[in-house]
C-alpha cells in the first residue's frame, strides 16, 4: 500500500494507534453555526482561510486563579488552509486544559466533532538544543473535513494559575478576521487596567455587572515576511492587568513591580559560597586588573558552564542557586547570570539581572509591564578606571554609573560586545530598588563584519591566483566560529569558504587554508587561504573580460518578491563589510574602460565601490555598512533599488585590451 | 523497522540466560591511560566527541537488550553528549539498571546520582512514548562519559532487529551480540559490507557476535543514496518457524507462489471483467491499443492512496467497502494503488494479453537486496505486459504516469515477476534521459536599457511532468501557479520575473505539462564602457551550487535521468551589433553532458543550452570528474556576449 505522506510523524504515529471505532455525529455548537451566514471579510486569492469569529472569555476567580475559554471559527478557502484544522494547545504548571473540542461543518453532509480520544499530547523540549526537560506540553487535535468550503471551529477551556494577574487578547491573525471578542468577568470589587499595543484604544461594554466586553471587527491579516519584526511588535494586542480589591497579588502596574517580583524569586540564589570563592580566586589569580578579572569570570561562565535548561514549575522563571550551578557545571540563561553575578560580587563588582526578549521589537518602550521575556543576561556595574570606549555594550546609567551588558549564554560573543539581536533592544533591569525598562546600546557597525583583502595575479594562461585574508569580528566572527566548531570532519571546516566562493566563481581550487583565533574569543577570527581560479577572464575576440569583484556577495534578493512588502525590514545587527581586491595583470594589458564608481547612501545603509588601475594592478574596493537596524516600509522600494545597484556593481566587468 | 514475527513459548525456563547476560553488561569496562589522556582522534580529526566503546547485547530469548556507551568529549561542542535521552514505549518497553558516570581527565570518577526524568514524548489512546532523560554534571573537555541500561521488551516476543555500526560519532571500538530466539529461524546479513578489518558476524557459544573498530562518523551529503542504505549495519530477520526455506532461491519461490495465488484470486477473469474489456476495446485493436485503453481505464479508478489523508471519522463515515477482487474495483470505482494495479492486470488478462504482476521494491528509502530474504521489502507492484515482442511496464496505481512509464522510485529496481512456479527475477528499466525533459523556449526582445522582455514556454514531459503533477495533485490553481512561476524563476538568474498566462493541464498522464509565461529579466545586459555584456546562461540556477565542496564521502544518487534544453531567441534593438560571441562549449563525461552555443543572424541572437544527465548513481571515486563537469557547466553559463549598442541610447546600468 502506498500512502501519501502529507502529515508529520506524530500524526502518522497517532493514526497508527487508532483502533476500529464507530462515530456518532454531533452538531457543531450554536456559536459556530451562527457563522454559516456570516459575510466573509475582504481577502485576496492567496488567503487560505478567514477567521469568521473568535472569542475569549476570562473569568477571574481569585488571585492566582482564572479560567479562560478560547473559541475560534475559520472558513477554509483553499487546500493549504487545511493547516488551520490542526490545533495546538500548550499547557504546563501555570495552565491546565480542562476541555478541548473541535468541530467542522462541511459544505455537504453532517457535522463532525473531534472526540477526546482523538486528541494526543506531545512534549516540546529540544534536548539537542540544551532543553533537557520542561513541564510545558502540547495537546494536538486534527479537525475532520478541514477542507475548502468547510467551516471549522474549536474551543479550549483552561484553568490558569499565573504568576501575574494579566491576560492578553491577540486581536489579529495571519488571515483576515471578521469579528473577535474579549470578555472578562471579575469578582466583586476587582478592577482592571487595559494596555493597547498596535491598536487604538477601544471602550468596552459592560454586558453584565462585573463583566466587560471588547469587540474588534474586519481586521487585516499580518503577512508573514522574511526579516519582519516579531509578531508581538506589530500585531494588535490588548493586555489586561487585573487588580484585586486590596491591591495585593494583582497584575503588574509598573516595571518597578516586575523587577521587585523577579528579585524576590532570585532572592538568595546569588549568595556566595566557599566553593565559589575558591573558584573565583583560581580564575582571577593571573588577572592584573578588574577588567581582566571580569573577562576571566565571564569566559568561565560562558564556556565552562554548559547550557542545560531544566524548567519544571517555577523553575521556568526562577534561577537555581549559584553554588548548585557551579557544582553541576550546567545551567540555563538565568542560572548562568546568577553564577556570574555571584562571582563578580566576590571580586567586589555589583551586577544585575536583565530580562530580555531575543527578538528585538517584541518588547519596546511602550510595552506594558509584563513578562514578555524569554532570556536573561547580566548588567555589570563597571568599576572606575575602565576604558568604556572598548566596551560598546556599555551605557551610562543615571543611578548605577557605567553598566556593561553581557550575555553569558552566547558562547561565541566575548565580554564587551552584545549579540546583534540584543543590541538596541529593551530589557528589564532588576535592581534592589525595583525594575526598570532600559534600552540596550547599539554597537558601532565597524565592530561587526568582515574585512576581506585579496592580492591576486592573473597569468598569461588566464589563471587568477593569490592569497585572501579575512578578518571577522562581532556576530560575523561568531557565525564563522560556529560553522567551524560544529564541523563533523576536518574536511567540513573549509565548506563555508567553498560555499562562499562557489557563489561567485564557476571554477576554483583552494590550495591552502588556515584559520586563526578559532577559540580565542577576544580576538578577531582570521581566515587565510590561497585560491586558484582557472580561466578567470572571458575571451571576447582580442579583448579579455574580467570582473573586478572577484568573490563575495553583498547584494540581496530579499525584496525581489512578486507581492509588495508590507512589513518593515529588521537587520540583525549593525555591520560593516569591506572588500579590497588587487589583481596584477599580465604585462601589456590595460583596461579599455573601468566600471563606474558606486556611491549609494540611504542613511540607514550605505554602499560604496570603486575600481582603479595603477601600474599593472586593477584595484577594486567596496564597503557595505548597515547603520540602522530597522527600515520602514516607506523606504523599502529604495532599499530594493539599492540592492539592485549592488548586484549590478557585482556583475560589472572590465574589458582588457593589450597595450603591446 | 522492528516487526513482531512470532510468539515464543517456554520463556521461564530460559531465565538463566538472562543472568549470564546481566553479568556481562553490569560491569564497567576498565579505562586505559590512553583513553584518559586522549586529546583527539587522528582518524576523526575534527570530532567533537567519539565513542571509545559501544556494546549492545541483545537476548531474544528473554527479550532484553543491554546497552553500554563510553564517549570521549574532545571539544566544548562535544559536551552536548552529556545530555542523554532514551526513548521507550511505556507498557511495552521497560528501561532498567540505568547507570551513568563521568570520568575526569585525571581519572577521578563521579557516579551519577542525579535525577532521571521520565519525560512524555507522545501520548495518545493509552499509548505513551516516553524517554528517560538525564544530564551528567561536571562534564568538561577531556572527560569520558559512560552510561548503560537494559531495555526489556514484551516477554515471549521476538523482533527483527539490526546492529547499526555507523553512528553520528566516530566509533573506536564496538561489540555486538545477539542470542537468537528459540524455535525461530534467523537470517542475518550486512548489505553495505562491514568496516575495514571487521570480521563478519559469527556464532560463538550460542551467540552471534561481531566486533568492529574505527567506524567513521556517519555524514549526510547532497545527492546521496537513502541514509539507511549507506550505514554499516547487520540486519536480522526472523521467520515464523524453522521449517521455512533457508536457501535464497527456495525462499523466494515460496514467496512468489503465495503472492501469485493472492493476485490470481483477486484478478481472476470473469464475466464482468470480460464485459468491461469488450466495452473498451474494438475487435481490430492491436495489442498495444488494447493495453493503452485498459491502462487509461485503470487510471480512471479513484486512487485512495493519493488522496488527501482523511481523518478516521471521515474514513469511517464514507464506509468504503473492501475490494475483494477486480470485480469489486470495477463496481466500487475506487481502490488503493496496488488494487488499481491488480485491477489492470485483471483487465489485461481478460483481454487475453500476456501480462503478469511484478513485485518490486521502491528505491526512495531503501535499496532492495534479495539476499536479505525479506519479502516485506517488495513494497509495491507493477504490471509487465508483452507487446510486440517487448515487455512494457505499467503502474496505474501512481497517478499521472504516461503509458509505459513507471514512477522514478520503481525504475531500475529488482522485482519478482510472479507465476505459479514462484516467479522470476528481473529488473525494471530506467527511462532514457530523452524521456524526461524540461524544455524552455524564450522569445524576447532586448530593450535599450538592457532588459529582456517577451514570452517563455516551459514543457515538462515524462517523469519531469509526472512528479510535478503528483506533488501538486491536491493543490488549487493559485498554488500550482505559484509553483510553476517559482520553478522557472528559481532556475533563472536573479531578477527574472515571470507570470503564468495559460491554464496548464494538470490532470493528463499522456500529455506534457505546458506552462506559458510573460517573461522579464531586468537589466540582463550590463554596461562595460562603450559596450554591454550579456551572459549566455539565462537559466542554470539549479546547477549554480551543485557539488561545490571538494570532499565527498558517499556515492552520488539521482532520482532519474533527464534532459534540460533551453532555446533563447533575443531580438536586439535596431542598430545594435554583436561584437563577440563566445565559442560553443561542450562537456561530455558520458554520464552527463553539456552543450551551449550562441549565434547571431540579422539582429537576432540565438542561444542554445542542453544539460543531459544519463545516470542515477555515480561512485564517489568519480566525484572529482562530476564536480569538474558542473564547474564547466557554470563556466559555460557565465560566458559573455559582447554587444555594441548602435545609434539608439546606450545600455545603461541594470537599474
Amino acid at each position: 500500500m502506498r500512502l501519501d505522506k502529507r502529515f508529520g510523524v506524530l500524526l502518522a504515529a497517532y493514526a497508527c494507534m487508532h483502533g476500529p471505532a464507530t462515530w456518532a455525529t454531533a452538531n457543531a455548537p450554536d456559536w459556530m453555526r451562527a457563522q454559516l451566514s456570516a459575510q466573509l471579510p475582504a481577502q485576496d486569492e492567496e488567503t487560505n482561510a478567514v477567521v469568521l469569529y473568535s472569542e475569549i472569555q476570562l473569568t477571574v476567580l481569585a488571585v492566582g486563579k482564572m479560567k479562560r475559554l478560547d473559541r475560534r471559527v475559520y472558513k477554509i478557502l483553499r487546500s493549504n488552509g487545511e493547516s488551520h484544522g490542526v490545533v495546538f494547545a500548550d499547557f504546563g504548571s501555570q495552565s491546565r486544559i480542562t476541555a478541548m473540542h473541535g468541530w467542522s461543518i462541511p459544505a455537504q453532509g453532517k457535522d463532525f466533532e473531534v472526540k477526546d480520544k482523538e486528541i494526543f499530547e506531545t512534549g516540546i523540549s529540544n534536548v539537542d538544543g540544551g532543553e533537557l526537560i520542561s513541564d510545558v506540553r502540547r495537546k494536538v487535535m486534527r479537525i475532520p473535513a478541514s477542507v475548502p468550503g468547510s467551516i471549522i471551529g474549536y474551543e479550549i477551556e483552561r484553568e490558569l494559575s499565573p504568576y501575574e494577574m494579566t491576560d492578553e487578547w491577540e486581536i489579529q491573525d495571519n488571515v483576515p478576521v471578521r469579528e473577535t471578542r474579549y470578555t472578562v468577568r471579575l469578582p466583586p470589587s476587582w478592577s482592571y487596567k487595559v494596555f493597547w499595543i498596535n491598536h487604538g484604544e477601544t471602550a468596552p461594554t459592560e454586558v453584565a455587572p462585573g463583566q466587560w466586553r471588547w469587540i474588534a471587527t474586519d481586521l487585516k491579516p499580518i503577512k508573514l515576511e522574511q526579516r519582519m519584526p516579531p509578531w508581538q511588535g506589530i500585531a494588535a494586542r490588548m493586555v489586561l492587568s487585573l487588580q484585586p480589591p486590596d491591591g495585593k497579588g494583582g497584575g503588574f502596574q509598573s516595571w518597578q513591580e516586575v523587577g521587585t517580583w523577579y528579585l524576590g524569586l532570585a532572592n538568595g540564589r546569588r549568595d556566595a559560597s566557599p566553593v565559589i570563592h575558591q573558584k573565583v580566586q583560581e580564575l582571577t589569580a593571573a588577572a592584573a586588573d578588574p577588567l581582566s578579572k571580569m573577562r576571566a569570570l565571564a569566559a568561565f561562565v560562558q564556556k565552562d558552564i554548559r547550557y542545560v535548561a531544566i524548567e519544571l514549575g517555577v523553575g521556568g522563571v526562577q534561577p537555581h542557586a549559584a553554588s548548585e550551578v557551579l557544582a553541576h557545571g550546567y545551567g540555563d540563561c538565568k542560572d548562568k547570570v546568577t553564577l556570574l553575578s555571584s562571582m563578580l560580587k566576590d571580586i567586589g563588582i555589583e551586577s544585575h539581572y536583565v530580562l530580555i526578549n531575543t527578538e528585538r521589537g517584541a518588547v519596546a518602550a511602550g510595552t506594558p509591564p509584563n513578562m514578555g521575556f524569554n532570556h536573561a543576561i547580566i548588567a555589570i556595574q563597571l568599576p572606575a578606571g575602565i576604558d568604556k570606549a572598548k566596551l560598546p555594550a556599555s551605557i551610562a546609567h543615571q543611578n548605577l554609573g557605567a553598566l556593561l551588558f553581557f550575555d553569558p549564554t552566547h558562547t561565541l560573543i566575548p565580554l564587551g560586545y552584545l549579540p546583534g539581536a540584543l543590541q538596541a533592544n529593551y530589557g528589564m533591569l532588576a535592581t534592589p530598588t525595583g525594575g526598570e525598562l532600559i534600552a540596550l546600546p547599539q554597537a558601532p557597525s565597524a565592530m561587526n563584519g568582515v574585512e576581506r583583502t585579496a592580492k591576486l595575479t592573473l597569468d598569461e594562461n588566464g589563471t587568477l591566483s593569490g592569497d585572501v585574508h579575512e578578518v571577522w569580528t562581532g556576530d560575523g566572527a561568531a557565525v564563522q566560529r560556529y560553522a567551524l566548531r560544529v564541523a563533523q570532519q576536518d574536511v567540513d571546516q573549509i565548506k563555508p569558504i567553498e560555499s562562499m566562493l562557489s557563489h561567485s566563481l564557476s571554477t576554483f581550487q583552494i590550495l591552502h587554508a588556515s584559520v586563526k583565533n578559532l577559540r580565542v574569543m577576544g580576538e578577531p577570527l582570521i581566515w587565510n587561504y590561497t585560491v586558484e581560479i582557472p580561466r578567470y577572464p572571458r575571451i571576447a575576440g582580442d579583448l579579455l573580460i574580467i570582473r573586478p569583484r572577484v568573490l563575495g556577495s553583498m547584494s540581496s534578493g530579499l525584496l525581489e518578491t512578486k507581492e509588495p512588502r508590507e512589513q518593515p525590514i529588521e537587520f540583525e545587527a549593525p555591520v560593516r563589510n569591506s572588500d579590497v581586491f588587487e589583481i596584477a595583470l599580465p604585462a601589456g594589458y590595460v583596461p579599455d574602460s573601468l566600471p563606474p564608481a558606486v556611491n549609494e547612501d540611504l542613511g540607514s545603509i550605505a554602499y560604496h565601490s570603486s575600481t582603479s588601475f595603477k601600474g599593472n594592478v586593477l584595484r577594486y574596493t567596496r564597503t557595505l555598512e548597515v547603520k540602522e537596524l530597522s527600515i520602514p516600509v516607506a523606504k523599502v522600494e529604495a532599499l530594493k533599488q539599492f540592492y539592485r545597484v549592488i548586484e549590478n556593481d557585482e556583475r560589472n566587468s572590465t574589458l582588457l585590451k593589450t597595450g603591446k | 523497522m522492528l516487526q513482531g514475527i512470532s510468539r515464543l513459548g517456554a520463556v521461564g525456563a530460559l531465565l538463566s540466560f538472562a543472568l549470564v547476560m546481566a553479568a556481562r553488561a553490569d560491569d564497567w569496562q576498565p579505562i586505559s591511560p590512553e583513553e584518559l589522556q586522549m586529546k583527539s582522534e587522528p582518524k576523526a580529526p575534527a570530532a567533537a566527541a567519539i565513542f571509545l566503546y559501544r556494546q549492545i547485547d541483545r537476548d531474544d530469548v528473554i527479550s532484553t537488550e543491554a546497552i553500554y556507551s563510553r564517549i570521549k568529549i574532545l571539544t566544548d561542542e562535544g559536551r552536548k553528549y552529556a545530555n542523554v535521552e532514551i526513548p521507550y514505549l511505556q507498557g511495552t518497553n521497560r528501561i532498567s539498571s540505568l547507570q551513568a558516570r563521568v570520568i575526569r581527565p585525571d581519572g577521578g570518577i563521579a557516579e551519577f546520582d542525579g535525577t532521571i526524568y521520565d519525560k512524555p514524548l507522545v501520548k495518545a489512546r493509552g499509548v505513551k512514548m516516553m524517554s528517560k532523560t538525564f544530564t551528567l554534571p561536571g562534564v568538561e573537555v577531556g572527560s569520558i562519559i559512560e552510561y548503560r541500561y537494559r531495555r526489556s521488551m514484551p516477554s515471549g516476543w521476538a523482533f527483527n532487529s539490526r546492529w547499526l555500526l555507523s553512528d553520528e560519532l566516530f566509533t573506536k571500538r564496538a561489540v555486538f551480540s545477539l542470542r537468537q530466539a528459540i524455535n525461530l529461524f534467523l537470517r542475518w546479513s550486512w548489505p553495505l559490507g562491514l568496516p575495514p578489518d571487521t570480521a563478519p558476524p559469527a556464532r560463538d557459544h550460542g551467540l552471534i557476535r561481531l566486533e568492529t573498530k574505527d567506524v567513521p562518523a556517519f555524514v549526510t551529503e547532497e545527492y546521496m543514496p537513502p541514509e539507511d542504505v549507506m550505514k554499516y549495519r547487520v540486519e536480522f530477520v526472523y521467520e515464523a518457524d524453522s521449517s521455512h526455506q533457508k536457501e535464497e532461491n527456495d525462499y523466494w519461490k515460496e514467496v512468489g507462489k503465495r503472492s501469485n495465488i493472492r493476485v490470481e484470486r483477486f484478478a481472476r477473469t470473469n464475466r464482468e471483467l470480460e464485459q468491461e474489456v469488450a466495452r473498451l476495446v474494438q475487435a481490430g485493436d492491436s495489442d498495444e491499443i488494447k493495453a493503452h485503453k485498459l491502462y487509461a481505464r485503470a487510471q480512471q479508478i479513484r486512487n485512495l492512496s493519493f488522496e488527501r489523508q482523511a481523518t478516521e471519522q471521515e474514513t469511517e463515515r464514507e464506509k468504503l467497502a473492501e475490494n475483494r477482487d477486480a470485480d469489486d474495483v470495477l463496481e466500487h470505482g475506487y481502490a488503493d494503488a496496488d488494487g488499481i494495479t491488480w485491477f489492470l492486470y485483471g483487465l489485461l488478462r481478460a483481454a487475453k494479453l500476456d501480462a503478469s504482476i511484478v513485485l518490486v521494491a521502491t528505491r526512495d528509502d531503501n535499496f532492495f537486496d534479495r539476499r536479505l530474504m525479506n519479502a516485506r521489502e517488495l513494497n509495491t507492484c507493477v504490471v509487465a505486459v508483452s507487446l510486440g515482442g517487448s515487455t512494457v511496464f505499467l503502474d496505474p496505481g501512481v497517478p499521472f504516469m504516461p503509458f509505459g512509464y513507471l514512477p522514478w522510485n520503481e525504475t531500475g529496481v529488482g522485482g519478482l515477476r510472479l507465476d505459479k512456479d514462484g516467479g522470476q527475477w528481473m529488473v525494471t528499466p530506467l527511462r532514457d534521459s530523452a524521456d524526461s525533459r524540461v524544455e524552455r523556449k524564450v522569445t524576447v526582445k532586448l530593450t535599450p536599457s538592457g532588459t529582456l522582455e517577451g514570452k517563455a514556454t516551459v514543457t515538462y514531459s515524462g517523469l519531469e511532468a509526472s512528479w510535478r503533477r503528483v506533488s501538486y495533485r491536491n493543490e488549487d490553481a493559485t498554488e500550482r501557479r505559484k509553483f510553476l512561476e517559482q520553478d522557472l524563476e528559481g532556475d533563472a538568474a536573479t531578477g527574472v520575473d515571470v507570470k503564468l498566462t495559460n491554464t496548464p493541464d494538470w490532470t493528463s498522464s499522456e500529455m506534457p505539462l505546458v506552462a506559458e509565461f510573460d517573461f522579464r529579466a531586468e537589466g540582463w545586459a550590463a554596461a562595460a564602457g562603450r559596450r554591454s555584456l550579456m551572459p549566455v546562461g539565462l537559466f542554470g540556477g539549479s546547477e549554480k551550487h551543485k557539488f561545490e565542496h571538494s570532499a565527498r564521502v558517499h556515492p552520488l544518487y539521482f532520482m532519474f535521468r533527464y534532459q534540460h534544453r533551453d532555446e533563447l531567441t533575443i531580438e536586439l534593438p535596431p542598430g545594435w551589433q554583436i561584437s563577440s560571441l563566445p565559442k560553443a562549449r561542450t562537456a561530455d563525461i558520458k554520464v552527463a553532458s553539456y552543450n551551449s552555443s550562441a549565434q547571431a543572424t540579422n539582429g537576432t541572437l540565438s542561444i542554445n543550452r542542453a544539460l543531459v544527465l544519463n545516470t542515477i548513481v555515480v561512485h564517489q571515486k568519480f566525484y572529482d570528474q562530476i564536480r569538474d563537469f558542473y564547474q564547466a557547466v557554470r563556466a559555460g553559463d557565465e560566458d559573455q556576449i559582447v554587444i555594441t549598442p548602435g545609434a539608439a541610447p546606450g545600455v545603461a546600468n541594470k537599474h
